[in-house]
């Protein structure tokens, strides 16, 4: 295969670069993507803008109640911080192996846009916000609004996302995440999910592999807040609830009726174990 | 591009194609056979090796990025003598070979981190490693057995 290949020093810069080619250049960041993508022939891009000189992608800082997550930082550096959520942390950890964590990043992940993308229930408990960068703008998105369907998000051909933003309020929260796969390592969840919560009147529950994108269900949220009581007749109505807002598909990995059932049985358990605590 | 970087303490500058990755240089042009390719997706960790202190999938590191790198490969290792190389044959650990020097490459990472690590660190080392032949056993055994436990 054959790309013209560029190392922009600035976003601005990459930006451009990403303008000029209008759609058909692809940013590379940990690869581990990307250059599975190149042997398996589903990127073809005729450009590639390698970001990882840009060096202010690669940080983790804290800022009016926020921390702010640069798209490069690599999975490792997630599992290991001290400062990032439990249930983030987790998830990291569960991707992939050691040396994929170790150079693939948290922006990769979401600009992949899988649907079985393991950092996104966690970051959507997590009410997560993008700041994203273009030739004339800058912006900033919420993570609910950012996938639109597998492998596609709302970014414009020349934009790149520079930051992940996550409210310190959260820290407090209970939580939980589950990468139910039949490997350990090295493999694709069937089904993932992250719960959070600070008591009953505040659940936040996200899934993925089970829609088109990662998503929270919300109706079963709402429900868990007119709840009274953290009782297991409550959390059982709550999962069945969930199960009602997701249309997962078969697939060589499980089939729809597994992916269902795997809803209904992992909401259950971790909320009865979140409650438990 | 021309890029200039480090394996196993000596130094490089190779004429490189950006569309190349890092185990093709290693394997191909440096003649470092140890550094396999099995799946070229990274999922089976043959090419395993250690890219600046850490282990690395290098079927997927694309040539610029090896501009300015060190780089070990258990050939490094070999030459220095780790008793890690020695622990592997000695224990039985070794098959047909494919897969026994990235699982080297991924152990040794783990250990220039964590002197110690207990059982669950171990296998978590190479949880990105393949192994169709041994059955892990003696890969683990071999493993603990260069834990210095003084």
């Amino acid at each position: 295969m054959e790309f013209d290949y560029f190392e922009p020093a600035t976003v601005n810069e990459a930006c451009k670069i990403l303008a000029d080619y209008n759609g058909d250049a692809k940013i590379l960041a940990g690869g581990t993507d990307l250059v599975v993508g190149f042997k398996l022939k589903e990127f073809q891009p005729r450009a590639v803008v390698n970001i990882k000189k840009i060096s202010e992608l690669n940080r983790i800082e804290k800022e009016n109640g926020a921390t702010r997550i640069g798209t490069l930082v690599t999975l490792t550096d997630i599992a290991e911080c001290k400062e990032i959520h439990q249930i983030l942390k987790d998830a990291a950890k569960k991707m992939a192996s050691c040396p994929i964590r170790n150079i693939a990043t948290i922006g990769g992940n979401l600009c992949n846009a899988s649907p079985a993308a393991d950092l996104a229930p966690p970051l959507l408990c997590l009410d997560t916000a993008l700041h994203v960068h273009g030739t004339h703008s800058e912006r900033t998105i919420k993570l609910i609004d950012f996938f639109k369907g597998p492998g596609k998000t709302c970014l414009a051909n020349d934009e790149i996302v520079t930051d992940i933003l996550i409210q310190n309020q959260f820290q407090r929260y209970r939580g939980e995440f589950v990468k139910f796969s039949y490997r350990k390592a090295s493999d694709l969840a069937i089904v993932n999910l992250a719960v959070l919560a600070d008591g009953l009147h505040d659940v936040r529950i996200s899934l993925g592999a089970v829609a088109p994108t990662p998503i929270r269900v919300s109706n079963a949220e709402k429900f868990l807040q007119q709840a009274n009581l953290p009782a297991p007749a409550i959390f059982d109505q709550a999962a069945k609830i969930a199960q009602a807002e997701c249309s997962p598909i078969t697939d060589q990995r499980a089939s729809e009726w597994y992916r269902r059932e795997l809803v209904h049985a992992l909401i259950r358990r971790v909320l009865t174990q979140i409650f438990k605590k | 591009m021309i890029i200039s970087f480090q394996v196993n303490g000596e130094l490089h500058k190779l004429e490189v194609e950006p569309t190349k990755t890092l185990l093709q240089i290693l394997h191909d042009r440096l003649f470092l056979k140890s550094v396999r390719e099995g799946c070229a997706t990274g999922e089976c960790g043959a090419c395993t090796v250690i890219m600046n202190g850490q282990a690395v999938p290098s079927c997927l590191i694309l040539t610029p990025d090896v501009n300015g790198s060190k780089i070990m490969t258990a050939e490094g290792l070999a030459r220095e003598n780790d008793p890690i190389i020695n622990a592997f044959v000695t224990y039985g650990a070794v098959q047909c070979g494919f897969c026994t020097s990235g699982i080297i490459m991924s152990a040794k990472s783990m250990l220039l981190k964590n002197k110690r690590p207990d059982h669950e660190q171990v296998l978590a080392s190479i949880e990105g490693n393949l192994c169709r032949c041994t059955g892990y056993v003696k890969i683990i055994e071999a493993i603990r057995s260069v834990i210095n436990h003084d």
